[in-house]
């Protein structure tokens, strides 16, 4: 029988409804399976947490006396991106500080407001007869602002990859710093509570869908940049209040020699609407294969040596030809795990309704390379 | 047992050390060593009986070493989020994850201090141990 988002927010009103975590209805399928799961349970959590670096917020100062058109602006340091009206701005997680590189940047900047602490703003204008001034300089937190909003154009990837390194000596990536012939394997993503891995089929995920963003209720504003549903490498774009979030879940984050970004938990509910839901909400970590990647040769495509399942990788060990290989997670299972209990909790408490998408996330999508001139 | 062993500048050319390993019979590890214009710093670890560590730390201040134990320890802070990178640049296995959370092993750490710099939310700490 399958079921709908206004039967199972009706449930939510009346304290009924039947909410699990990835991983407990990865157990539930295991033990009384699909059909079952199908019928009884109305809503599964999911939840990740690690950098997101295709992320950062729009940030209105309001005017100053005589008003302002900035040209450029730093906060605290770190440029963030003008080219709207006056005093609208965007600050990028992956942007670094001039004078801290690599130690501090954008990702640092929205910890810190959502923090509450002082942020430095300077900024300078061309100045124009309706906008005179040209310089100015104050500090300011949050509560200052009017719109603080977290615009990100990519995050949740729906799976990512293993990575390790086949030269003869340490690379630093994004994925950490990768030991020399084979010496590590890191991997992202969280495999059982993986959010958009637990729909695959986009069946329940689209624009409009309510999720777990940084601590608040925020939304999917549609699909991501680089969304390739073809390989399940989906992605998301989302929006959240500054406001409404915690430094519990949004961190930033400084990455030995590849730059900054910002750590975010984020979680998607997905409501058991028919038994291919409750089929895919009940993958466990043995059920999701990802590929082990060479980042040792820096092109774009990059040579895949195996796949390898979550529960390999959590085992602490990989084999990769023949040698045993330290396996270590770069998303923290424990915040995942958190984000998708917190998630739980807040549906089963009434606080948290799900919404239906206008539009599910594309499945046609194709992922291009960029376009470039003869070398 | 760890140790730190200050060296004053006046006896930074002599190999201290290796006259007080070949005199004792005792191998002493070195951690971490540090040369400075004025001094120079070592961590060592003795792994010795009771006796023979006593006979070395003799030896090293009859040659004009200040020794005293090292009483520090590696640990994750508040801003640790039990990602466990750190994990995976450990040289010698002294973090692990426990489930879902990181923990640190003083008695196996090197204090190489590749954790410290390395964790994305400078969640890693030496401090010292009061």
């Amino acid at each position: 029988m399958a079921k709908n988002v206004q039967e199972i927010n009706k449930k939510i009103d009346s304290g009924e409804v039947v909410v699990l975590t990835g991983e407990e209805m990865a157990e539930f399928v295991k033990e009384h399976g699909v059909k079952k799961a199908a019928e009884e349970v109305d809503v599964v959590t999911t939840g990740t947490f690690g950098s997101m670096c295709s992320s950062g917020a729009f940030l209105n100062f309001g005017h100053s006396d005589p008003p302002i058109k900035m040209e450029r602006l730093w906060l605290n340091g770190v440029e963030a991106y003008h080219g709207n009206a006056a005093v609208d701005c965007y600050i990028g997680v992956t942007k670094m500080s001039e004078e801290r590189p690599f130690e501090y940047g954008g990702g640092h900047v929205i910890e810190d407001l959502i923090a509450g602490r002082e942020i430095h703003l300077k900024a300078e204008g061309y100045g124009t007869d309706c906008y005179p001034r040209k310089n100015i300089e104050m500090d300011f937190t949050l509560n200052d602002l009017n719109q603080a909003v977290m615009v990100n154009p990519r995050n949740a990837y729906q799976t990512y990859v293993a990575a390790t390194n086949s030269t003869d000596r340490t690379i630093y990536t994004y994925m950490g710093a990768l030991l020399p012939n084979y010496g590590n394997a890191t991997y992202a993503g969280t495999g059982v509570f993986s959010p958009l891995n637990k729909d695959p089929n986009y069946e329940t995920i689209g624009f409009g869908t309510r999720i777990f963003l940084g601590g608040a209720q925020g939304y999917i504003i549609g699909e991501g940049t680089q969304h390739s549903p073809k390989n399940a490498f989906g992605t998301i774009m989302a929006k959240g209040e500054l406001r409404e979030m915690s430094t519990k879940y949004v961190r930033g984050t400084s990455i030995a020699k590849y730059g900054t970004s910002l750590a975010i938990g984020l979680g998607i509910p997905i409501p058991v609407l028919n038994e291919g839901v409750a089929q895919t909400t009940g993958a466990s970590d043995a059920d999701v294969h990802i590929n082990l990647v060479d980042y040792g040769i820096p092109a774009r495509s990059r040579h895949t040596i195996s796949t390898v399942t979550y529960e390999e990788l959590r085992s602490g060990h990989i084999e990769i030809n023949g040698k045993e290989v330290k396996s270590c997670p770069l998303t923290s299972l424990k915040k995942a795990r958190e984000v998708a209990g917190e998630l739980k909790q807040w549906i089963k408490k009434g606080k948290f309704r799900l919404t239906e998408p206008y539009e599910t996330l594309s499945r046609e999508r194709i992922f291009k390379p960029m376009k470039e001139a003869k070398k | 047992m760890k140790y730190q062993l200050r060296f004053r500048k006046e006896i930074l050319n002599e190999p201290v050390l290796s006259k007080t390993i070949l005199e004792t019979k005792t191998p002493i590890n070195i951690i971490d060593a540090k040369v400075g214009q004025d001094e120079g710093l070592m961590v060592v670890e003795i792994k010795a009986s009771v006796a023979k560590e006593r006979e070395v730390i003799k030896n090293l201040k009859e040659r004009g070493v200040e020794v005293s134990r090292f009483r520090h320890v590696i640990h994750k802070n508040e801003k640790c989020v039990d990602c466990g990178y750190c994990t995976s640049v450990c040289p010698v296995n002294a973090i692990e994850l426990r489930g879902d959370e990181v923990s640190f092993s003083n008695e196996v750490c090197i204090y190489c201090g590749q954790c410290i710099e390395l964790c994305p939310f400078k969640g890693v700490e030496l401090v010292p141990l009061e």
